[in-house]
C-alpha cells in the first residue's frame, strides 16, 4: 500500500508541476504575445510611431531600371534607343560599340540640355578642354607615334557621326565626359594600351629632380608632393569634425600599370563614424583622382616610371585632412 | 681562402641583389596632410511613386530632404536636368558613370508607396565614386506624419555622409514677439526646426523669457512674471499647463535641465546676490551649488553632467567658469576682454558657446572647456541666447536690430550658424522671435 501511496503521491506532484510548467509557459507566451509597450509610455518622445527597416541586405538588381524604358522601341521601329542600353552596360569591351552608344544618347539628352542649359553639364565642359588640349601638347615634346593615334583615334569616331550636333557643346561635353569616366571603370583593356605608351616615354624622361640616383628605388620628393597634392585638392572633408586633426586615414591604393586605380583600401578602419566618413571621403579622392583620366597623378607617375611598376604599384598613403588649424 | 672569399662574395651579392628586389617592390609611402571642405555635390532624384499622388508625395518629401541638407552648408544638390539615369524601384543598382559624368560624389534615390493611412519611403545612398552603397533604409509612418519622415531621411542621409548625428528632426521652443517695443508682446511657441508646425504655447498676457525642452521633450521650463512674480514655470507641452518650480524666496530664473531630466538648475537671486541651485523635480527638493557674494548666473551642464559652466563677477567682471557637479572646484576659463555671458556646453561636448559683449557689440562664440581656443563666429548690435543642435555642430540664436525711441524697429529673428562661423542662415518664423531652444533629436 505504501508503494501505491508513494505512487499515488509523486504522480500528483508530477501533474502538480506539469500544470505548473504548462501555466508557466503560457504566461511567457501571453507576454511574448502582448506588446506592453503602452505601459512603459514615460520615455515616449514621439506620438507618431515609425517603424524603420534597414534594407542595405536587400538584392538589388545588377541592371538598372532603364531597359523596362527600352522595350517601348521594340514595339515601334525605333531601333536606335535599343543599342544604348545594351551598350551601356558593355560599352568598354569593345571600341565600336563605344561609338555606337553615344549617338543615341545624344537624343535622349539634348531636349533637357537645350531647354535649361544645366550648370552641371557647363561644369563638365570645363573639364573637357584639357583632355582635348593634351594629346596635341604632348607630341610635340614626345615625339613617340604610339600615342597620338590612341588618344586622336577615339574622339575622332565620336565627333564624325555628329554633324549637326556641334552647336550642343554641353551635350557633347557632357557625353565626352561620361565616356571620360567609363574608361576608369574598365581598366583592363587599356592597360595594355598605356603600357606600350609608357615604356617609350620611359626611354626619353627621367626623373625630374630625382637625387636617389637609381629610378628603381624611389620617386623624387617632387614627384610625392605632385601627387599629394593632386589628392589633396580632391579631398573633399567637412569642416568642423570633432577632432580632425588627430584623424589619420591610412589607405592602401593598388595601380595598374597604365596608372589605373585597382582598387583602394582602408587600412585602418575604426567604430568611430566621423573616422569613417572621414576614410570613405579620402578613398572618394582617390577615385576621383582616377577619373581625372589623363590628368590622373597615378597617370603621370605610370608614365614616366613605366618600367618600375613595382615601385609604385601599391601606394601607401597616409592622409590628414588638418593642415595648420582645426578648421 | 680563396674558397671563403668566394663564399663571402656570393653571399654578399645575394644578400645585394635581394635588398635590391625589396626596394623595387616596396610599397609607396605618400603622406598627403590638407583638404578641401567644400559642399559635397550629391544627385538626388523626386522619390518616385506608382500613381499621379505618390509622385506628388515623392516629390515634396526630396523637397524637403533637399532643404534640409542645403541649410546645413555641407551639401550641394546637382540639378536634376544633368540627370542621366532614371529610376522608379529602389532595388536597382544605379549606372555609376552617368553619375561620375555630373561629379556626384553621393546619389540617393528611393520610393515612396501610399496605402491611405500609411505611407512608405525607401531609399539608398551610394557612394558613386567607390561604387559602394552606403545605406538603405525604409520608413512606415502615417501620411499626415510625411514632412517627419522626410526629417528622418535627411537625417539619416547626414549622418551616414558626414559622420555626425543630424539634427533635421527636431523642434525649436522660442518667444514669438509681435508690436511695438514699448508694449511688446510675448508669447512661448513651438516649432520645427525649418520653421513649419508652428504654434503658441502661451496666451501673451505675461511676459515669457528664456524657455527651454526637457530631455524628454515633454516639459518646456521658463521664466515669466506669471501671477505678478519673476520666476521659473514648467509647463506641460501636452496639456500647456503650467505650475511654479519650487518655493523660493526671491527671483529666479535661467533655467536649464539636467542631461538625465531629473533637476532643473537655475539662478535664485535674493537681496541682489545671485547664486546658483539645483532643484530636483522628483524630491522637490533644493540645493545650493555657489555661496559667494557676486552674481552667479547662466548655468549649464556638460553632456554627462558631471560638471556646470556658469558666468560670475566674482572676478571683478563677468567671466566664465566651471565647477563640479556638486559645486566644488570652481575654476575660470575666460580671461578676454569684454564681458561673457549665457554659456551653453555642446551636446558633444568639446565646445562651450557664449555671448561676449566687447566695445559696444555683441558677439557669439565658442571655447573648448579647459578655455582654449576662443573664437568669436559672429557679432552685431545684438547677438544673444545661442543654442546648440543635438549634434553640436551648428548653433542657433537671436539678431535684434537698434529701435528708435519711439519703441519702433527692433526687430528680432533666429539664425543659426555653424561653429566654423560660415553658413548663417536666418529660420522664418511668422513673428519676430527670441529665445530659441533646440529640442533634443526626435527619433
Amino acid at each position: 500500500m505504501s508503494g501505491l501511496n508513494e505512487l499515488f503521491e509523486t504522480t500528483t506532484r508530477q501533474s502538480y508541476s506539469l500544470g505548473l510548467s504548462i501555466a508557466l509557459h503560457a504566461m511567457v507566451l501571453f507576454l511574448m504575445l502582448f506588446n506592453f509597450s503602452w505601459a512603459m509610455n514615460d520615455t515616449d518622445k514621439t506620438p507618431p510611431a515609425i517603424l524603420m527597416v534597414d534594407l542595405t541586405k536587400v538584392q538589388i538588381s545588377e541592371k538598372t531600371n532603364l531597359p523596362p524604358k527600352v522595350e517601348k522601341p521594340k514595339e515601334k521601329p525605333k531601333e536606335a534607343v535599343k543599342p544604348k542600353e545594351e551598350i551601356k552596360e558593355q560599352p568598354k569591351v569593345t571600341k565600336t560599340p563605344v561609338v555606337k552608344q553615344e549617338a543615341p544618347q545624344k537624343e535622349v539628352q539634348v531636349k533637357p540640355l537645350e531647354k535649361e542649359a544645366p550648370k552641371e553639364a557647363a561644369k563638365v565642359v570645363e573639364k573637357k578642354p584639357p583632355k582635348v588640349e593634351k594629346p596635341k601638347e604632348k607630341p610635340k615634346e614626345q615625339p613617340k607615334p604610339k600615342e597620338k593615334p590612341k588618344v586622336q583615334a577615339k574622339p575622332k569616331p565620336k565627333e564624325q557621326p555628329k554633324p549637326k550636333p556641334k552647336p550642343k557643346s554641353g551635350l557633347q561635353s557632357l557625353l565626352a565626359s561620361v565616356e571620360k569616366v567609363k574608361k576608369p571603370i574598365n581598366p583592363a583593356p587599356k592597360e595594355a594600351e598605356t603600357a606600350s605608351v609608357d615604356e617609350s616615354l620611359a626611354v626619353n624622361d627621367g626623373i625630374e629632380g630625382g637625387t636617389s640616383g637609381s629610378r628603381l628605388e624611389i620617386l623624387s620628393v617632387s614627384e610625392k608632393d605632385f601627387i599629394a597634392n593632386v589628392i589633396r585638392q580632391h579631398w573633399n572633408v567637412n569642416a568642423g569634425v570633432e577632432n580632425a586633426e588627430n584623424m589619420i586615414v591610412e589607405l592602401s591604393v593598388l595601380l595598374n600599370k597604365d596608372g589605373g586605380v585597382k582598387d583602394v583600401r582602408i587600412l585602418n578602419q575604426k567604430n568611430n563614424p566621423a573616422f569613417q566618413s572621414m576614410a570613405e571621403s579620402a578613398r572618394r579622392a582617390i577615385y576621383i583622382c582616377d577619373g581625372l583620366g589623363e590628368e590622373s597623378p597615378f597617370r603621370i607617375l605610370a608614365k614616366k616610371h613605366t618600367k618600375n611598376y613595382n615601385t609604385w604599384k601599391n601606394i601607401h598613403l597616409n592622409m590628414n585632412p588638418i593642415k595648420g588649424e582645426v578648421f | 681562402m680563396q674558397k671563403l672569399g668566394k663564399i663571402i662574395l656570393y653571399s654578399l651579392a645575394f644578400v645585394v641583389s635581394l635588398a635590391i628586389i625589396r626596394t623595387a617592390q616596396a610599397e609607396l609611402n605618400i603622406n598627403v596632410t590638407g583638404s578641401q571642405s567644400e559642399p559635397l555635390p550629391y544627385a538626388m532624384p523626386d522619390l518616385s511613386g506608382t500613381n499621379r499622388s505618390e509622385n506628388a508625395l515623392g516629390k515634396d518629401i526630396t523637397e524637403v530632404v533637399i532643404t534640409d541638407l542645403e541649410r546645413s552648408g555641407l551639401f550641394r544638390h546637382i540639378n536634376p536636368d544633368a540627370y542621366i539615369q532614371k529610376f522608379s524601384d529602389t532595388n536597382v543598382r544605379p549606372n555609376f558613370a552617368d553619375w561620375q559624368a555630373i561629379n556626384a560624389q553621393a546619389l540617393i534615390y528611393g520610393t515612396v508607396r501610399d496605402s491611405g493611412d500609411k505611407i512608405t519611403v525607401s531609399f539608398r545612398i551610394w557612394d558613386v565614386f567607390a561604387q559602394t552603397q552606403m545605406e538603405a533604409k525604409s520608413f512606415t509612418a502615417s501620411s499626415e506624419s510625411w514632412r517627419k519622415v522626410a526629417h528622418m531621411m535627411a537625417d539619416y542621409i547626414y549622418e551616414r555622409l558626414t559622420g555626425e548625428k543630424g539634427y533635421f528632426d527636431t523642434k525649436i521652443v522660442f518667444v514669438s514677439e509681435r508690436g511695438n517695443q514699448m508694449n511688446r508682446e510675448k508669447r512661448l511657441a513651438v516649432m520645427d526646426q525649418d520653421g513649419e508646425n508652428f504654434q503658441f504655447l502661451t496666451n501673451g498676457k505675461d511676459l515669457v523669457l528664456t524657455p527651454r525642452f526637457s530631455p524628454n521633450m515633454k516639459e518646456v521650463a521658463y521664466f515669466s512674471y506669471q501671477e505678478g512674480k519673476p520666476k521659473v514655470y514648467l509647463m506641460n507641452i501636452t496639456n500647456k499647463t503650467s505650475s511654479l518650480v519650487g518655493n523660493f524666496p526671491g527671483m529666479t530664473f535661467a533655467p536649464r535641465f539636467s542631461p538625465d531630466g531629473t533637476h532643473l538648475i537655475m539662478s535664485l537671486s535674493n537681496r541682489g546676490n545671485a547664486d546658483i541651485y539645483t532643484y530636483n523635480l522628483k524630491t522637490k527638493t533644493k540645493m545650493r551649488l555657489t555661496e559667494h557674494p557676486s552674481i552667479n548666473t547662466s548655468p549649464s551642464y556638460s553632456p554627462d553632467g558631471s560638471q556646470i559652466v556658469f558666468n560670475s563677477d566674482r572676478g571683478g567682471n563677468q567671466q566664465l567658469y566651471i565647477m563640479n557637479a556638486d559645486g566644488s572646484n570652481v575654476h575660470r576659463i575666460s580671461f578676454g576682454e569684454g564681458t561673457y555671458a549665457t554659456p551653453v556646453w555642446s551636446p558633444r561636448g568639446d565646445y562651450i558657446a557664449f555671448t561676449k559683449i566687447r566695445h559696444g557689440e555683441f558677439h557669439i562664440g565658442v571655447i573648448k572647456p579647459d578655455g582654449s581656443g576662443e573664437r568669436l563666429i559672429t557679432n552685431g548690435f545684438l547677438v544673444e541666447s545661442p543654442s546648440w543642435a543635438p549634434n553640436g555642430r551648428v548653433l542657433m540664436f537671436y539678431r535684434q536690430n537698434k529701435s528708435d525711441r519711439n519703441g519702433n524697429g527692433g526687430t528680432a529673428k533666429l539664425y543659426t550658424i555653424d561653429i566654423t562661423g560660415y553658413n548663417e542662415r536666418q529660420v522664418e518664423t511668422p513673428y519676430d522671435a527670441s529665445d530659441p531652444a533646440w529640442s533634443p533629436l526626435l527619433h
